[in-house]
Protein backbone atom coordinates (compact mmCIF):
# COMPACT_ATOMS: atom_id res chain seq x y z
CA UNK A 1 0.00 0.00 0.00
CA UNK A 2 2.58 2.43 1.07
CA UNK A 3 4.80 1.60 -1.69
CA UNK A 4 2.25 1.72 -4.41
CA UNK A 5 1.71 5.22 -2.89
CA UNK A 6 5.52 6.25 -3.06
CA UNK A 7 5.28 5.02 -6.84
CA UNK A 8 2.25 7.26 -7.98
CA UNK A 9 3.65 10.37 -6.17
CA UNK A 10 7.03 9.96 -7.71
CA UNK A 11 5.40 9.70 -11.29
CA UNK A 12 3.54 13.22 -10.22
CA UNK A 13 6.91 14.17 -9.73
CA UNK A 14 8.74 13.55 -12.76
CA UNK A 15 6.13 14.33 -15.10
CA UNK A 16 6.36 18.01 -12.89
CA UNK A 17 10.22 17.15 -13.13
CA UNK A 18 10.22 16.95 -16.81
CA UNK A 19 7.81 19.47 -18.36
CA UNK A 20 9.82 22.48 -18.47
CA UNK A 21 12.53 20.62 -20.26
CA UNK A 22 10.22 19.96 -22.85
CA UNK A 23 8.83 23.24 -23.47
CA UNK A 24 12.21 24.81 -23.57
CA UNK A 25 13.14 22.91 -26.10
CA UNK A 26 10.38 23.06 -28.70
CA UNK A 27 11.34 25.85 -31.13
CA UNK A 28 7.85 26.06 -31.99
CA UNK A 29 7.02 27.77 -28.69
CA UNK A 30 9.53 30.10 -28.46
CA UNK A 31 8.95 31.48 -31.89
CA UNK A 32 5.32 32.24 -30.52
CA UNK A 33 6.62 33.39 -27.53
CA UNK A 34 8.76 35.46 -29.02
CA UNK A 35 6.21 37.30 -31.05
CA UNK A 36 4.24 38.58 -28.46
CA UNK A 37 0.88 38.50 -30.24
CA UNK A 38 -1.85 37.44 -27.26
CA UNK A 39 -5.09 36.77 -27.30
CA UNK A 40 -7.11 37.42 -24.59
CA UNK A 41 -9.66 34.49 -23.77
CA UNK A 42 -10.76 34.95 -20.63
CA UNK A 43 -13.63 36.49 -19.87
CA UNK A 44 -13.75 40.56 -19.25
CA UNK A 45 -12.40 42.25 -16.16
CA UNK A 46 -15.82 43.49 -14.78
CA UNK A 47 -15.79 47.43 -14.15
CA UNK A 48 -15.05 49.02 -10.75
CA UNK A 49 -17.21 52.55 -11.65
CA UNK A 50 -19.42 52.61 -8.53
CA UNK A 51 -22.09 52.89 -10.84
CA UNK A 52 -21.87 49.52 -12.33
CA UNK A 53 -21.18 47.93 -8.77
CA UNK A 54 -24.30 48.94 -7.55
CA UNK A 55 -26.38 47.83 -10.61
CA UNK A 56 -24.47 44.37 -9.73
CA UNK A 57 -25.15 44.41 -6.21
CA UNK A 58 -28.75 45.49 -7.02
CA UNK A 59 -29.29 42.43 -9.27
CA UNK A 60 -27.61 39.93 -7.03
CA UNK A 61 -29.94 41.44 -4.00
CA UNK A 62 -33.83 41.10 -5.99
CA UNK A 63 -32.62 37.81 -7.49
CA UNK A 64 -33.16 39.01 -10.96
CA UNK A 65 -33.17 35.27 -12.88
CA UNK A 66 -35.06 33.63 -10.33
CA UNK A 67 -37.86 36.45 -10.80
CA UNK A 68 -37.64 35.60 -14.46
CA UNK A 69 -37.92 32.13 -14.11
CA UNK A 70 -40.57 32.35 -11.93
CA UNK A 71 -42.04 34.57 -14.50
CA UNK A 72 -41.84 31.94 -17.46
CA UNK A 73 -43.34 29.13 -15.09
CA UNK A 74 -46.28 32.11 -14.38
CA UNK A 75 -46.86 32.77 -17.84
CA UNK A 76 -47.01 29.27 -19.18
CA UNK A 77 -49.86 28.42 -16.98
CA UNK A 78 -52.15 30.80 -19.08
CA UNK A 79 -50.81 29.41 -22.30
CA UNK A 80 -52.46 26.68 -24.14
CA UNK A 81 -51.28 23.32 -23.12
CA UNK A 82 -48.75 21.56 -25.46
CA UNK A 83 -49.62 18.22 -24.65
CA UNK A 84 -52.73 16.68 -25.64
CA UNK A 85 -55.08 14.16 -23.36
CA UNK A 86 -54.50 10.67 -25.48
CA UNK A 87 -57.04 8.89 -25.34
CA UNK A 88 -59.65 11.17 -25.53
CA UNK A 89 -57.80 13.44 -27.68
CA UNK A 90 -56.06 12.39 -31.16
CA UNK A 91 -53.36 14.51 -32.76
CA UNK A 92 -53.34 15.14 -36.54
CA UNK A 93 -53.20 11.96 -38.92
CA UNK A 94 -52.18 12.80 -42.67
CA UNK A 95 -54.66 10.82 -45.23
CA UNK A 96 -51.58 8.70 -46.01
CA UNK A 97 -51.11 7.12 -42.75
CA UNK A 98 -51.00 3.82 -42.78
CA UNK A 99 -52.38 2.01 -40.38
CA UNK A 100 -54.56 -1.20 -39.79
CA UNK A 101 -55.37 -3.07 -42.94
CA UNK A 102 -59.19 -2.83 -44.11
CA UNK A 103 -60.82 -4.96 -46.63
CA UNK A 104 -63.35 -2.35 -48.91
CA UNK A 105 -66.25 -3.37 -49.82
CA UNK A 106 -68.37 -1.76 -53.21
CA UNK A 107 -71.25 0.62 -51.88
CA UNK A 108 -73.52 -1.81 -53.17
CA UNK A 109 -71.98 -4.14 -50.23
CA UNK A 110 -70.42 -6.23 -52.70
CA UNK A 111 -66.79 -7.21 -51.48
CA UNK A 112 -64.24 -5.42 -53.74
CA UNK A 113 -61.33 -7.89 -53.94
CA UNK A 114 -61.30 -10.12 -56.73
CA UNK A 115 -58.46 -12.29 -55.48
CA UNK A 116 -55.91 -11.52 -58.82
CA UNK A 117 -53.06 -11.69 -55.70
CA UNK A 118 -51.05 -8.62 -56.57
CA UNK A 119 -50.88 -7.62 -52.95
CA UNK A 120 -49.28 -11.08 -52.32
CA UNK A 121 -47.18 -11.06 -54.70
CA UNK A 122 -45.90 -7.38 -53.88
CA UNK A 123 -45.46 -7.93 -49.81
CA UNK A 124 -42.03 -7.71 -49.44
CA UNK A 125 -42.39 -9.26 -45.89
CA UNK A 126 -44.43 -12.25 -47.11
CA UNK A 127 -47.39 -11.23 -44.34
CA UNK A 128 -50.27 -11.86 -46.76
CA UNK A 129 -51.94 -15.32 -47.85
CA UNK A 130 -54.20 -15.97 -50.14
CA UNK A 131 -56.45 -18.85 -51.15
CA UNK A 132 -59.56 -18.56 -53.95
CA UNK A 133 -61.96 -20.30 -56.18
CA UNK A 134 -64.82 -19.68 -58.26
CA UNK A 135 -68.32 -18.64 -55.90
CA UNK A 136 -71.20 -20.21 -56.96
CA UNK A 137 -72.25 -17.32 -59.20
CA UNK A 138 -68.89 -17.38 -61.26
CA UNK A 139 -67.11 -14.56 -60.06
CA UNK A 140 -63.48 -15.43 -58.45
CA UNK A 141 -62.89 -14.21 -54.65
CA UNK A 142 -60.97 -15.37 -51.74
CA UNK A 143 -61.65 -18.41 -49.23
CA UNK A 144 -59.46 -17.04 -47.39
CA UNK A 145 -57.58 -13.99 -46.85
CA UNK A 146 -54.89 -13.78 -44.01
CA UNK A 147 -52.43 -11.25 -42.94
CA UNK A 148 -49.45 -11.65 -40.33
CA UNK A 149 -49.88 -8.24 -38.81
CA UNK A 150 -46.83 -9.43 -36.73
CA UNK A 151 -44.77 -9.94 -40.00
CA UNK A 152 -46.15 -6.72 -41.54
CA UNK A 153 -43.63 -3.93 -42.09
CA UNK A 154 -46.80 -1.67 -43.20
CA UNK A 155 -44.81 -0.15 -46.36
CA UNK A 156 -48.02 0.29 -47.66
CA UNK A 157 -47.42 -1.97 -50.94
CA UNK A 158 -50.47 -3.71 -51.17
CA UNK A 159 -52.57 -1.11 -51.27
CA UNK A 160 -50.68 0.84 -54.44
CA UNK A 161 -50.71 -2.79 -55.90
CA UNK A 162 -54.74 -3.54 -55.31
CA UNK A 163 -55.99 -2.47 -58.50
CA UNK A 164 -59.70 -2.64 -57.25
CA UNK A 165 -58.86 -0.35 -53.87
CA UNK A 166 -59.71 -3.76 -51.77
CA UNK A 167 -57.25 -3.92 -49.55
CA UNK A 168 -56.00 -0.26 -47.53
CA UNK A 169 -54.12 0.32 -44.78
CA UNK A 170 -56.69 2.55 -43.15
CA UNK A 171 -56.24 5.38 -40.48
CA UNK A 172 -56.45 3.24 -37.32
CA UNK A 173 -53.13 2.72 -35.25
CA UNK A 174 -54.82 1.53 -31.54
CA UNK A 175 -55.32 -2.29 -32.46
CA UNK A 176 -52.28 -3.25 -29.98
CA UNK A 177 -53.55 -6.96 -28.69
CA UNK A 178 -52.16 -8.77 -25.74
CA UNK A 179 -52.02 -11.91 -27.26
CA UNK A 180 -49.75 -12.91 -30.95
CA UNK A 181 -53.21 -14.59 -32.20
CA UNK A 182 -55.05 -11.77 -31.93
CA UNK A 183 -52.87 -10.21 -34.66
CA UNK A 184 -53.20 -13.06 -36.95
CA UNK A 185 -56.47 -11.31 -38.76
CA UNK A 186 -58.38 -13.29 -41.44
CA UNK A 187 -60.85 -12.22 -44.11
CA UNK A 188 -63.59 -11.16 -41.78
CA UNK A 189 -61.84 -9.72 -39.28
CA UNK A 190 -60.65 -7.08 -42.11
CA UNK A 191 -64.21 -6.57 -43.68
CA UNK A 192 -65.05 -5.42 -40.28
CA UNK A 193 -62.67 -3.13 -40.61
CA UNK A 194 -63.40 -1.84 -43.58
CA UNK A 195 -67.03 -1.94 -42.63
CA UNK A 196 -65.99 0.77 -39.29
CA UNK A 197 -63.61 2.31 -41.44
CA UNK A 198 -65.28 3.38 -44.68
CA UNK A 199 -65.75 6.64 -43.95
CA UNK A 200 -62.15 7.83 -42.94
CA UNK A 201 -60.86 5.80 -45.85
CA UNK A 202 -62.73 7.05 -48.03
CA UNK A 203 -62.72 10.60 -47.22
CA UNK A 204 -58.71 10.05 -47.21
CA UNK A 205 -59.20 8.61 -50.85
CA UNK A 206 -60.94 11.26 -52.26
CA UNK A 207 -58.10 14.11 -50.50
CA UNK A 208 -55.72 12.60 -52.03
CA UNK A 209 -56.70 12.81 -56.00
CA UNK A 210 -55.97 14.81 -58.78
CA UNK A 211 -56.72 13.70 -62.31
CA UNK A 212 -54.66 13.69 -65.12
CA UNK B 1 -55.87 25.01 -53.32
CA UNK B 2 -55.61 26.39 -49.62
CA UNK B 3 -58.72 23.43 -48.87
CA UNK B 4 -57.18 21.12 -50.45
CA UNK B 5 -53.86 21.38 -48.49
CA UNK B 6 -55.75 21.81 -45.07
CA UNK B 7 -57.15 18.49 -46.07
CA UNK B 8 -54.17 17.04 -47.10
CA UNK B 9 -51.90 17.80 -44.13
CA UNK B 10 -54.58 18.16 -40.93
CA UNK B 11 -57.68 15.27 -42.03
CA UNK B 12 -58.57 14.70 -38.06
CA UNK B 13 -60.35 12.95 -35.83
CA UNK B 14 -63.51 10.70 -36.53
CA UNK B 15 -66.14 13.39 -36.73
CA UNK B 16 -64.51 15.56 -39.04
CA UNK B 17 -64.25 13.00 -41.47
CA UNK B 18 -67.57 11.70 -41.08
CA UNK B 19 -69.60 15.15 -41.83
CA UNK B 20 -67.33 15.69 -44.91
CA UNK B 21 -68.44 12.40 -46.43
CA UNK B 22 -71.57 12.35 -48.22
CA UNK B 23 -72.66 8.36 -48.10
CA UNK B 24 -72.78 7.65 -51.55
CA UNK B 25 -75.94 5.73 -52.58
CA UNK B 26 -74.89 4.52 -55.45
CA UNK B 27 -75.30 0.44 -55.63
CA UNK B 28 -75.33 -0.51 -59.52
CA UNK B 29 -72.32 -0.40 -61.91
CA UNK B 30 -73.10 2.28 -63.94
CA UNK B 31 -73.69 4.66 -60.58
CA UNK B 32 -70.49 3.31 -59.52
CA UNK B 33 -68.79 4.40 -63.21
CA UNK B 34 -70.49 7.85 -62.93
CA UNK B 35 -69.48 8.12 -59.53
CA UNK B 36 -65.99 7.35 -60.29
CA UNK B 37 -66.04 9.66 -63.18
CA UNK B 38 -67.46 12.55 -61.67
CA UNK B 39 -65.41 12.39 -58.94
CA UNK B 40 -61.91 12.38 -60.83
CA UNK B 41 -62.88 14.22 -63.93
CA UNK B 42 -65.95 16.18 -63.90
CA UNK B 43 -65.77 18.63 -66.91
CA UNK B 44 -65.93 14.97 -68.92
CA UNK B 45 -68.34 13.82 -66.38
CA UNK B 46 -70.87 16.76 -67.67
CA UNK B 47 -70.12 16.51 -71.23
CA UNK B 48 -70.82 12.49 -71.26
CA UNK B 49 -74.30 13.57 -69.03
CA UNK B 50 -75.20 15.31 -72.09
CA UNK B 51 -74.59 12.25 -74.88
CA UNK B 52 -77.66 9.82 -75.87
CA UNK B 53 -78.61 6.97 -74.34
CA UNK B 54 -76.27 4.16 -76.13
CA UNK B 55 -73.31 6.41 -76.51
CA UNK B 56 -73.68 7.24 -73.01
CA UNK B 57 -73.27 3.87 -71.85
CA UNK B 58 -70.67 3.29 -73.80
CA UNK B 59 -68.70 6.65 -72.79
CA UNK B 60 -69.07 5.98 -69.31
CA UNK B 61 -67.40 2.64 -69.47
CA UNK B 62 -64.32 4.18 -71.82
CA UNK B 63 -64.06 7.19 -69.13
CA UNK B 64 -64.25 4.94 -66.63
CA UNK B 65 -61.28 3.23 -67.40
CA UNK B 66 -59.25 6.08 -68.46
CA UNK B 67 -59.99 7.60 -64.73
CA UNK B 68 -58.82 4.23 -63.48
CA UNK B 69 -55.60 3.66 -65.53
CA UNK B 70 -54.98 7.62 -65.28
CA UNK B 71 -54.84 7.14 -61.56
CA UNK B 72 -52.52 4.39 -61.36
CA UNK B 73 -49.81 6.87 -61.34
CA UNK B 74 -50.09 9.06 -58.45
CA UNK B 75 -51.19 6.01 -56.25
CA UNK B 76 -47.79 4.02 -57.01
CA UNK B 77 -44.50 5.07 -55.31
CA UNK B 78 -42.88 2.43 -57.45
CA UNK B 79 -43.08 2.41 -61.20
CA UNK B 80 -43.05 -1.64 -61.20
CA UNK B 81 -46.13 -1.60 -58.48
CA UNK B 82 -48.11 0.58 -61.21
CA UNK B 83 -46.76 -1.73 -63.89
CA UNK B 84 -48.91 -4.58 -62.34
CA UNK B 85 -51.58 -2.54 -61.66
CA UNK B 86 -51.53 -0.97 -65.58
CA UNK B 87 -51.39 -5.03 -66.35
CA UNK B 88 -54.40 -6.09 -64.83
CA UNK B 89 -56.59 -3.36 -66.67
CA UNK B 90 -54.74 -4.26 -69.76
CA UNK B 91 -55.31 -7.99 -68.77
CA UNK B 92 -59.31 -6.96 -67.79
CA UNK B 93 -59.57 -5.47 -71.20
CA UNK B 94 -58.53 -8.88 -72.85
CA UNK B 95 -60.94 -10.85 -71.15
CA UNK B 96 -63.90 -8.78 -71.84
CA UNK B 97 -62.98 -8.92 -75.34
CA UNK B 98 -63.29 -12.92 -75.12
CA UNK B 99 -67.14 -12.55 -74.81
CA UNK B 100 -67.28 -14.25 -72.11
CA UNK B 101 -68.74 -13.53 -68.86
CA UNK B 102 -67.23 -16.18 -66.66
CA UNK B 103 -63.94 -14.12 -67.64
CA UNK B 104 -64.73 -11.06 -66.88
CA UNK B 105 -63.32 -9.78 -63.68
CA UNK B 106 -66.32 -8.51 -60.99
CA UNK B 107 -64.94 -4.81 -60.55
CA UNK B 108 -67.99 -2.38 -61.93
CA UNK B 109 -65.97 -1.17 -64.35
CA UNK B 110 -64.80 -3.64 -66.16
CA UNK B 111 -68.17 -5.48 -66.22
CA UNK B 112 -69.86 -2.08 -67.53
CA UNK B 113 -66.60 -2.28 -70.37
CA UNK B 114 -68.23 -5.62 -70.66
CA UNK B 115 -71.59 -4.75 -71.49
CA UNK B 116 -70.75 -2.04 -73.92
CA UNK B 117 -68.72 -4.37 -75.81
CA UNK B 118 -71.31 -6.59 -76.59
CA UNK B 119 -73.67 -3.59 -77.62
CA UNK B 120 -71.35 -1.92 -80.07
CA UNK B 121 -68.02 -2.55 -82.12
CA UNK B 122 -65.17 -1.38 -80.17
CA UNK B 123 -61.60 -1.65 -81.52
CA UNK B 124 -58.89 -3.50 -78.66
CA UNK B 125 -55.97 -1.29 -80.14
CA UNK B 126 -57.53 1.84 -78.75
CA UNK B 127 -58.27 0.81 -75.35
CA UNK B 128 -54.52 -1.05 -75.37
CA UNK B 129 -53.23 2.72 -76.46
CA UNK B 130 -55.30 4.65 -73.42
CA UNK B 131 -52.83 1.68 -71.01
CA UNK B 132 -49.27 1.63 -73.01
CA UNK B 133 -49.13 5.06 -72.87
CA UNK B 134 -49.79 5.12 -69.48
CA UNK B 135 -47.48 1.92 -68.73
CA UNK B 136 -45.04 4.24 -70.79
CA UNK B 137 -44.85 7.28 -68.97
CA UNK B 138 -44.93 5.62 -65.57
CA UNK B 139 -40.80 6.01 -64.35
CA UNK B 140 -41.11 9.27 -66.40
CA UNK B 141 -42.28 12.35 -64.92
CA UNK B 142 -41.46 14.67 -67.49
CA UNK B 143 -41.78 14.93 -71.89
CA UNK B 144 -38.30 15.38 -73.81
CA UNK B 145 -40.54 18.04 -76.36
CA UNK B 146 -44.02 19.13 -76.75
CA UNK B 147 -44.30 16.60 -79.73
CA UNK B 148 -43.97 13.38 -77.05
CA UNK B 149 -46.64 15.70 -75.12
CA UNK B 150 -48.61 15.79 -78.00
CA UNK B 151 -48.44 11.62 -78.81
CA UNK B 152 -49.29 10.96 -75.15
CA UNK B 153 -52.37 13.51 -75.29
CA UNK B 154 -52.99 11.40 -78.42
CA UNK B 155 -53.08 8.64 -76.86
CA UNK B 156 -54.38 8.67 -73.65
CA UNK B 157 -57.04 11.32 -74.67
CA UNK B 158 -58.05 10.55 -78.71
CA UNK B 159 -58.11 7.17 -77.95
CA UNK B 160 -61.08 8.02 -75.70
CA UNK B 161 -63.06 9.65 -78.45
CA UNK B 162 -62.38 7.34 -80.91
CA UNK B 163 -63.96 4.78 -78.77
CA UNK B 164 -67.02 6.80 -78.31
CA UNK B 165 -67.81 7.57 -81.81
CA UNK B 166 -66.81 4.12 -82.45
CA UNK B 167 -70.24 3.27 -79.56
CA UNK B 168 -72.04 5.91 -81.58
CA UNK B 169 -71.40 3.83 -85.00
CA UNK B 170 -69.95 6.50 -86.34
CA UNK B 171 -67.01 5.80 -88.63
CA UNK B 172 -65.80 8.82 -90.49
CA UNK B 173 -62.55 10.13 -91.04
CA UNK B 174 -63.76 13.82 -90.30
CA UNK B 175 -65.02 12.81 -86.81
CA UNK B 176 -61.64 10.64 -86.32
CA UNK B 177 -59.44 13.79 -87.53
CA UNK B 178 -61.10 16.77 -85.18
CA UNK B 179 -61.28 14.12 -82.50
CA UNK B 180 -57.32 13.44 -82.35
CA UNK B 181 -56.82 17.23 -82.28
CA UNK B 182 -59.49 17.40 -79.47
CA UNK B 183 -57.63 14.94 -77.69
CA UNK B 184 -54.19 16.71 -78.39
CA UNK B 185 -55.74 20.37 -77.43
CA UNK B 186 -57.44 18.56 -74.23
CA UNK B 187 -53.94 16.20 -73.37
CA UNK B 188 -52.03 19.33 -73.55
CA UNK B 189 -53.81 21.75 -71.30
CA UNK B 190 -54.43 19.03 -68.97
CA UNK B 191 -50.78 19.28 -68.69
CA UNK B 192 -50.94 23.45 -68.38
CA UNK B 193 -53.55 22.40 -65.11
CA UNK B 194 -51.40 20.61 -63.50
CA UNK B 195 -48.69 22.72 -63.41
CA UNK B 196 -49.45 24.15 -59.77
CA UNK B 197 -49.70 20.96 -58.06
CA UNK B 198 -46.20 19.84 -59.80
CA UNK B 199 -44.57 19.82 -56.25
CA UNK B 200 -47.28 17.14 -55.20
CA UNK B 201 -47.61 15.38 -57.95
CA UNK B 202 -43.87 14.99 -58.50
CA UNK B 203 -44.17 15.30 -62.13
CA UNK B 204 -42.71 18.28 -65.09
CA UNK B 205 -45.53 19.25 -66.66
CA UNK B 206 -43.56 21.51 -69.25
CA UNK B 207 -41.47 19.78 -71.37
CA UNK B 208 -37.88 19.57 -71.30
CA UNK B 209 -36.82 21.70 -74.66
CA UNK B 210 -38.95 24.43 -73.91
CA UNK B 211 -37.64 24.25 -70.51
CA UNK B 212 -33.95 24.80 -72.32
CA UNK B 213 -35.17 26.56 -74.67
CA UNK B 214 -36.79 29.60 -72.16
CA UNK B 215 -33.93 28.83 -69.36
CA UNK B 216 -35.69 27.71 -67.02
CA UNK B 217 -34.94 24.47 -64.51
CA UNK B 218 -36.89 21.95 -63.43
CA UNK B 219 -36.84 23.37 -59.92
CA UNK B 220 -38.42 26.77 -60.83
CA UNK B 221 -41.73 24.25 -61.86
CA UNK B 222 -41.34 22.67 -58.58
CA UNK B 223 -41.23 24.85 -56.55
CA UNK B 224 -43.57 27.62 -58.34
CA UNK B 225 -41.92 30.04 -58.93
CA UNK B 226 -43.31 32.68 -61.72
CA UNK B 227 -40.90 34.38 -63.86
CA UNK B 228 -41.66 36.67 -67.15
CA UNK B 229 -39.64 32.89 -68.92
CA UNK B 230 -42.07 31.04 -67.76
CA UNK B 231 -44.90 33.00 -68.97
CA UNK B 232 -43.54 32.90 -72.64
CA UNK B 233 -43.29 29.40 -72.31
CA UNK B 234 -46.86 28.56 -71.30
CA UNK B 235 -47.55 30.75 -74.21
CA UNK B 236 -46.38 28.92 -76.85
CA UNK B 237 -47.76 25.56 -74.86
CA UNK B 238 -51.08 27.04 -74.61
CA UNK B 239 -51.00 28.61 -78.32
CA UNK B 240 -50.47 24.95 -79.81
CA UNK B 241 -52.99 24.22 -77.73
CA UNK B 242 -54.99 26.39 -79.19
CA UNK B 243 -53.74 25.89 -82.66
CA UNK B 244 -55.40 22.03 -82.20
CA UNK B 245 -58.64 23.23 -80.78
CA UNK B 246 -59.48 25.64 -83.55
CA UNK B 247 -58.41 23.31 -86.17
CA UNK B 248 -60.82 20.80 -84.27
CA UNK B 249 -63.39 23.30 -84.40
CA UNK B 250 -62.84 24.19 -88.28
CA UNK B 251 -63.72 20.76 -88.94
CA UNK B 252 -67.57 21.42 -87.26
CA UNK B 253 -69.66 20.90 -91.01
CA UNK B 254 -67.34 17.58 -91.54
CA UNK B 255 -68.28 15.91 -88.54
CA UNK B 256 -71.74 13.98 -88.55
CA UNK B 257 -74.58 15.79 -86.96
CA UNK B 258 -75.21 13.19 -84.77
CA UNK B 259 -71.51 12.58 -83.43
CA UNK B 260 -70.72 16.43 -82.42
CA UNK B 261 -72.20 15.88 -79.00
CA UNK B 262 -69.01 13.81 -78.32
CA UNK B 263 -66.66 16.30 -78.85
CA UNK B 264 -68.47 18.41 -76.71
CA UNK B 265 -65.38 18.62 -74.32
CA UNK B 266 -64.29 21.32 -76.51
CA UNK B 267 -65.78 23.81 -74.59
CA UNK B 268 -64.39 23.33 -71.05
CA UNK B 269 -60.51 23.07 -72.83
CA UNK B 270 -61.54 26.65 -75.02
CA UNK B 271 -62.81 28.33 -71.15
CA UNK B 272 -59.57 27.31 -69.61
CA UNK B 273 -57.42 28.78 -72.66
CA UNK B 274 -59.40 31.69 -72.53
CA UNK B 275 -59.35 32.31 -68.79
CA UNK B 276 -55.55 31.53 -68.94
CA UNK B 277 -54.87 34.42 -71.44
CA UNK B 278 -57.11 37.06 -69.27
CA UNK B 279 -54.39 36.48 -66.33
CA UNK B 280 -51.63 36.99 -69.21
CA UNK B 281 -50.20 33.32 -69.27
CA UNK B 282 -49.46 33.53 -65.66
CA UNK B 283 -49.93 29.69 -64.99
CA UNK B 284 -49.83 29.80 -61.32
CA UNK B 285 -52.21 32.70 -60.82
CA UNK B 286 -55.20 31.88 -58.42
CA UNK B 287 -57.87 32.78 -60.22
CA UNK B 288 -57.32 29.61 -62.69
CA UNK B 289 -57.50 27.36 -59.71
CA UNK B 290 -61.33 28.37 -58.72
CA UNK B 291 -63.64 26.71 -59.99
CA UNK B 292 -65.80 28.31 -62.68
CA UNK B 293 -69.66 27.88 -63.42
CA UNK B 294 -69.69 29.80 -66.52
CA UNK B 295 -68.43 27.01 -68.77
CA UNK B 296 -71.44 25.01 -67.67
CA UNK B 297 -73.60 27.94 -69.69
CA UNK B 298 -71.57 27.62 -73.01
CA UNK B 299 -71.83 24.13 -72.80
CA UNK B 300 -75.00 23.85 -73.05
CA UNK B 301 -75.48 26.42 -75.65
CA UNK B 302 -73.31 24.89 -77.43
CA UNK B 303 -75.31 21.31 -77.10
CA UNK B 304 -78.24 23.10 -78.03
CA UNK B 305 -76.79 24.40 -81.24
CA UNK B 306 -74.84 21.28 -81.69
CA UNK B 307 -71.72 22.25 -82.20
CA UNK B 308 -68.68 21.80 -80.01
Amino acid sequence: MTSSIKLFSLGRAGVNLLRPSVFGVSPIFRNYASKGEYIIVTDKEPCMDMKDITDRAATTMFALELARGFGVTLGSLFKEPATINYPFEKGPLSPRFRGEHALRRYPSGEERCIACKLCEAVCPAQAITIEAEPREDGSRRTTRYDIDMTKCIYCGFCQEACPVDAIVEGPNFEFSTETHEELLYNKEKLLLNGDRWESEIAANIHADHLYR
Amino acid sequence: MFNLRNKLLYSTGVKDTISVVKKPKSTSNVEYCLDLIKQYDYENFVCTLLLKNTARSCAIAVRSLNVEVAKVKEQTSDPKIGVMRLQFWEETVDKCFTKDPRNVPQHPVAVQLYKSLMNSRLSKHHFLNLISCRKQYLPQNYFNNLEDLEKYAEKSMSSVYYLIFEGMDIRNIHADHAASHLGKAQGITQQLRIAPFAKQLNTIPIPQDLLIKHNLSQEDILRGKSSKNLKECVYEIASRAYQHLMKARSLLQKVPAKGRDALLPAVPVYNYLDRLQKVDYEILHPDLQKKSRMWLFHLWISHFQNKY
